[in-house]
Parts: C-alpha cells; structure tokens; sequence
C-alpha cells in the first residue's frame, strides 16, 4: 500500500511501478486506498466532491463497451523537459522559504486563483484572521473565537450589559 | 458608515458606462434598463423587509451555514447571526453596533459595524452609479430556496474587482443569492440562501441575543471603536486604488491586549470593499508578510516603516497587491 | 516514473484491453473533470451523467490517444466537447465565461470545493468530507502533516520534501503514506456506504 502512496506520487521507478499497477488492479486493498488517497489530494486541493456511486455507474456502463483496438506507440521519454522540471525546483524551494515564514504566494498560481482552503487557514495564522475579522464583520465564515481567546482576560464585569 | 453619497463626477461616469452598454442594441438595452430597476429594487429591500432564514456561504473550500433574523421597528433594525456549524457563535447587530457572542469560550465581544454591508443587505441604495464600474444587466429568472428569482449580473468592467452575480427575489426584490466571480469565469464564493421566508410580522426579540442572562463568568472584550481621533499619527495612503474606490469611512479600534489603537480605513466602490488597517505594533507580523486569500477575501500584510499595514479586502489577488504596493505615509488630511 | 508516465502506462494497459485500468483513471479524475464541466452544465445530477459520458467517450477515442500529450489535456477537450453537445442538444447554450483555454487544463485545480453544486446535499456531502479530511489533517502529528501538505498542497517531489524536511527520502515517503492512511481510515465510514461498493 505503500507503494501505491508513492506510485500516484511518480516516486517510483518504472520496474516497481509497473508491478504495483498490476497489483492496484489486482487487490481489492490497493484499488480502494488508490481511489481515497486521490479523495484526499483532490479535497486537500480544494476539490471536495461528496460520496457518490460514480464509479459504480461507470464500471456497470463499461462493461457493456467492446474493446477498442489501439496501434502500439510509444511512451515519450523524459528528455529536455526533465531538465527544465530541475530549474521549477529551484523556483520551488524559494517559494516555500516564504511559505515556511508564513507568508502564502504561490508562484505556479495565476494570481487570481484562490487558494485551497487547507493552505489558506494554516498559514494565515492569526494574523489574517483578525483582519478578515475586522472587515467582514458580520458574515460568520470570518468570526472566529480565536481572537478573544488570544486577548487578554478582562474582568468580565460588564458582561451583563454587553448581553442587553 | 455605508455609501450614501456619491460624489457627483462618479455619478456621471456611472451614467457615461450605461450611455455606452445601451449602444450597444435595443436587446441590450432593454436587459441594461431591466438590470438597473432590479438593482434598485434589491437595494431598498434589504433596508425595509423583515427576513429570517438559513444561508450557506461557500468559499475556497469552506462552506459553513448561518441563520439570519432581521428585524426592522421604530425606525431602527436588529439582526441576528447564528453559525450553525463549528463553535457557536452568534453575532447581534443593532444598528451598527455589534455583540459577538462565542458560546463555548463564555466570551461577548462588543464592536461596531465600520465595513459596511453585508449579505443579503449587499446593494446600496444608489445602484445605478455602480454602472461605472460593472456593466450591469438582468438576465434570466430562476428559483433560489423555492421562491421564483431575477437574476441581476453586474459585470467588472476591469481586473480590478470581482464580477458579482445576484439573485434577487421577485417577490420583494431581497438579494437570496450572490455569487463573486474572478476574471476566469470561476466563482470565487457564493451565499445562497436555503430556506427564507420574507415580510413577515417579526418580534424585535427574535433579532436579539438567543441568551438574555446568565452572563456571569463571561469574558467580555470591547473593540472600543471611535471616529477618526488620528490625533498626530502619520495616516497611511494607497498611491493607487481601483477606480471608483473612494474613502467611506476611517475609525481607530482597540485590538484586544494592545494599548496603541488601530486605524482602519474602509474604502469601496459601493459594491466590493477593502480595508486597511495600520498596526502600530510591527512585532505582531513576525514574518507574515505575504498574501493569503480565502473565498473572495484577500489579506496582504506588509510592513511599512514601524508600523504593520494589513490590506484586507474582497478583490483579485493582483489588485489588492497593487493597492498594498502602493502604500506610503502620508501626511495626513 | 512519473504521474504523466503512469497515466500513460494505464492507457496503454487501457488500450490492450484492460478495463479495469481505465477504471484507475477515472477514479483519479472523476472528480477534477466534473468539477470542470459543472462550469458549462450548472445542475449536478446533469454535471454527473456528462462526466459519465465523457469518460465512456475517451474510452471508445483510446485507440487516438498517441500519448503527446498529458491525459487529462486530452480528457478535458473531450469533456469540453461532450458538455457542449449536451448543452446544444438541449437547446442550451454552453456559457462563454466558462470556456477556459486547454492550457489550463493541468490548472484546474484549487477552487473551492462548493461553487458549483448548488444544491444543499451536495453542498452537505462535499462539506463532510471536506471536514473530515481537515479534521484528519488536525489530529496528524506535525511531521507527517507537514510531509503531506508539500506533497498535496505545494506539489512538490519526495527530494524537495526531504531537502526541507532534512530527513531521508525513505522517510519523506513513509511520512506521506502514514498521513494518507490515517485520512483514509477516517474518511472510510463516509465512502464506504454502498454495500455494494465494489472498493
């Protein structure tokens, strides 16, 4: 099972790859953790979907399909761009330096899309938080407790008022 | 603290960007003319109608539902705000003064509204001068929480805010869904109500807090905002805004546990707005310079000079960069 | 070998015959490609069976599939594709704001997760497992919280985690497994509801 956490990772060599595809779809085991390890990256990712019989459906639908035939090709061979991935790394290892002091840009992003929510709650900190507070006062997505319960304690002698 | 007044040159513009869309064909036209009365009507209902109802809002992966009273009487009007998910929370607005009740941590934060509205309250009485900056028109009907619906677009005419799609019920013309929308077609985040029902006779109590006594042990936490009182600091300037953005409002605030107040500055375009705010303790960014964005809000914190300067506001990620750049001390007004 | 490569190595199991290989992939872009078509095809039972019938599309296209491309680049056009005729058969028109360029096909993701559905149930479920996996995510141990969210969130490969992490690539990949199946063992009860669930 390990394997196949590495495998839809592309962590694994070709020969151990090819083997671990082979038993994915073999072993009950290993089909179900491929197919939740992916629930997990695409709702980590922002891209929740509910529980549903999509696959069920699917599986019963292709098994009314005739086979297609497909003449043999090739699979291209990392070259230039496996070298151009090496340069992406550098740019990668900047970028998290920032991410790391908690700042959040993210440079493979276009600007205007909007962070996964995972991301943008973690690494916001109180900081954002407060703010987000502060100017989305009354849409309760932004109100949050945290921010009294960092404050200092008061006297809560005038709550009784503050309830009227 | 809502954008009342106009200034009268964007009032114009307003009308220049209609002169233009209805060139545009009659068909156009007639969507462009339909889209400003809806807009009107949407903009009075949420001051006049009494509402209550169960809202979803959803955002860069969050969604969490609220139940909404508002309750207009006496020339005034309440609201009440309860979270229905996570910790309970419970915000109670009257007029503009606003009492956060956290439930489970026994804590009463006491604020006042300084950013203006919010949904369904989301159009200003003036919808018309918002032409200037989103082209605006009705398009189909539709259904939201069972009740038969006008859609109203108002599309960004720049990069420099969202589009916003509203779903405004026909009945009463109260906004029952909104929709912010980036400049790839992607919706960046939507409150929709689930059920509502609208106009009916409602008690004041039901707009108050759920929990009249009973307060003892609470940790009461008051913002303390009060107008302008700059006295001799420094105000911090945006060199750039969007077009349209003007000024609505300047407060200072307490932040809890910190004795030097915070400035915050409102600025909006009668639709989207930002805020920032300038912290006069720097020690409390601590490397969290950067941006970070959830559902349609953006926060980008910098420092400038001594002071932390947070950027906080409902626009694209490269706009309210570009205003956060921008910033620069100024000499105050 | 890498992500590209093992879609390619499924496809051409796929192309062999082999169904249950396809399967695979549909399992891994089930849910990015009806995200996408749900921006042409609003209601989300519709968005559902449009998906369906995508993937049964690029099924039957597999013997044109010469792998120059990525697969989801080309599963993408025939979902666009697919949507569309949907969409004209109805007598509907696909909306414009929604056609987004091919390029961005392998961009496709970080969007929240509740924008398109609009119904209150599928908002409910895509909520849960939303909130099961962050709570999952809150109860893990700092190192293999952190582990995989470079992995998931920041995309990057097992040598860049243990460069951050300073710790071997055996650990950086025995670190993203535990954190998994932790998730999955708390997601389980939320997926596994179908009796007949074939996984």
């Amino acid at each position: 099972m390990k394997d196949v956490s590495a495998l839809m990772d592309g962590e694994l060599d070709p020969k151990l790859a090819r083997s671990t595809i082979a038993r994915v779809e073999d072993q009950d085991e290993l089909r179900a953790a491929w197919a939740t390890f992916h629930v997990i990256r695409d709702t980590l990712q922002g891209n929740a979907i509910g529980p549903s019989r999509f696959i069920e459906r699917f599986h019963d639908r292709l098994e009314q399909e005739p086979v297609p035939v497909a003449p043999r090709w090739r699979i291209p061979r990392p070259g230039a761009g496996a070298l151009a991935l090496g340069g992406a790394g550098v740019v990668l290892m900047s970028a998290l330096i920032v991410w790391m002091s908690g700042a959040h840009r993210d440079t493979r992003r276009p600007v205007d899309a909007p962070v996964p929510a995972a991301v943008a709650n973690r690494l916001n900190g109180a900081i954002a938080v407060e703010y987000a507070m502060g100017h989305r006062q009354l849409n309760p997505a932004f109100v949050v407790d945290d921010f009294a319960r960092s404050s200092e304690v008061r006297p809560p002698a005038s709550a009784q008022e503050a309830a009227k | 603290m809502t954008v009342r007044h106009f200034p009268r040159r964007l009032l114009l513009s307003g009308l220049c960007g209609l002169l233009l869309a209805v060139a545009a064909g009659p068909g156009r036209a007639a969507a462009v003319a339909d889209g400003l009365s809806w807009l009107a009507r949407a903009g009075t209902a949420a001051r006049n109608v009494n509402y209550t109802g169960t809202y979803v809002y959803s955002g860069a992966g969050i969604a969490e539902s609220a139940r909404v009273t508002r309750v207009h009487a006496g020339g005034g009007d309440a609201e009440r705000i309860e979270s229905l998910d996570g910790a309970r929370r419970e915000i109670v607005r009257r007029g503009d003064e606003i009492h956060y009740f956290f439930l489970d941590s026994k804590t009463v934060r006491v604020d006042r509204r300084v950013s203006g509205r919010s949904f369904p309250d989301i159009v200003p009485a003036n919808g018309a001068a918002l032409a200037a900056h989103y082209s605006i028109e009705a398009g189909q009907t539709d259904r939201v929480a069972g009740r038969g619906v006008q859609v109203i677009r108002l599309r960004a005419r720049d990069d420099d805010r969202f589009s916003q799609e509203i779903w405004a019920d026909l009945q009463t013309g109260l906004p029952l869904k909104l929709r912010v929308i980036d400049s790839q077609g992607e919706i960046v985040e939507q409150i929709a109500f689930t059920e509502v029902s609208i106009g009916e006779r409602l008690s004041p109590k039901q707009a108050l807090p759920s929990r009249r006594a009973g307060y003892a042990g609470w940790t009461v936490h008051n913002a303390i905002v009060s107008d302008p009182a700059v006295g001799g600091q420094p105000l911090v300037e945006p060199k750039s805004l969007p077009s349209g953005f003007r000024r609505v409002s300047q407060v200072s605030r307490q932040w809890p546990g910190q004795d030097r107040p915070v400035i915050q500055s409102v600025y909006s375009d009668g639709l989207a707005s930002l805020s920032i705010f300038v912290d006069p303790d720097l020690s409390k960014l601590a490397g969290h310079e950067g941006y970070s964005q959830r559902g349609a809000l953006g926060v980008y914190s910098r420092s400038l000079a001594d002071r932390a300067v947070i950027t906080v506001g409902q626009l694209p990620a490269a706009a309210l960069r570009k205003v956060a750049e921008s910033l620069s001390i100024g000499a105050g007004r | 070998m890498s992500d590209r490569e093992v879609d390619h190595q499924l496809v051409l199991r796929a192309q062999r015959g082999d169904k249950l290989a396809f399967e695979l992939l549909v399992n891994k872009y089930e849910r990015k490609l009806q995200r996408l078509l749900s921006r042409l095809v609003r209601d989300p039972a519709e968005v559902e069976d449009v998906t369906q019938e995508a993937f049964i599309k690029a099924f039957r296209a597999l013997p044109t599939f010469r792998g120059e491309s990525a697969f989801y680049t080309w599963l993408y056009r025939i979902g666009i594709n697919t949507a569309k005729n949907y969409l004209a058969a109805q007598g509907r028109k696909a909306p414009t704001t929604a056609d987004i360029a091919p390029e961005d096909a392998e961009e496709a993701s970080g969007d929240d997760l509740a924008r398109d559905t609009n119904t209150p149930e599928h908002e409910m479920m895509s909520r849960q497992v939303a909130e099961t996996v962050n709570a999952a995510m809150d109860a893990l141990p700092e190192e293999l919280r952190s582990a995989i969210m470079l992995r998931e969130i920041e995309g990057m490969s097992y040598d860049e985690i243990a460069a951050i992490m300073n710790c071997p690539i055996g650990t950086v990949r025995s670190r993203i497994f535990r954190a998994r199946e932790a998730i999955a063992e708390q997601l389980r009860p939320l997926l596994g509801t179908h009796k007949d669930r074939r996984w």
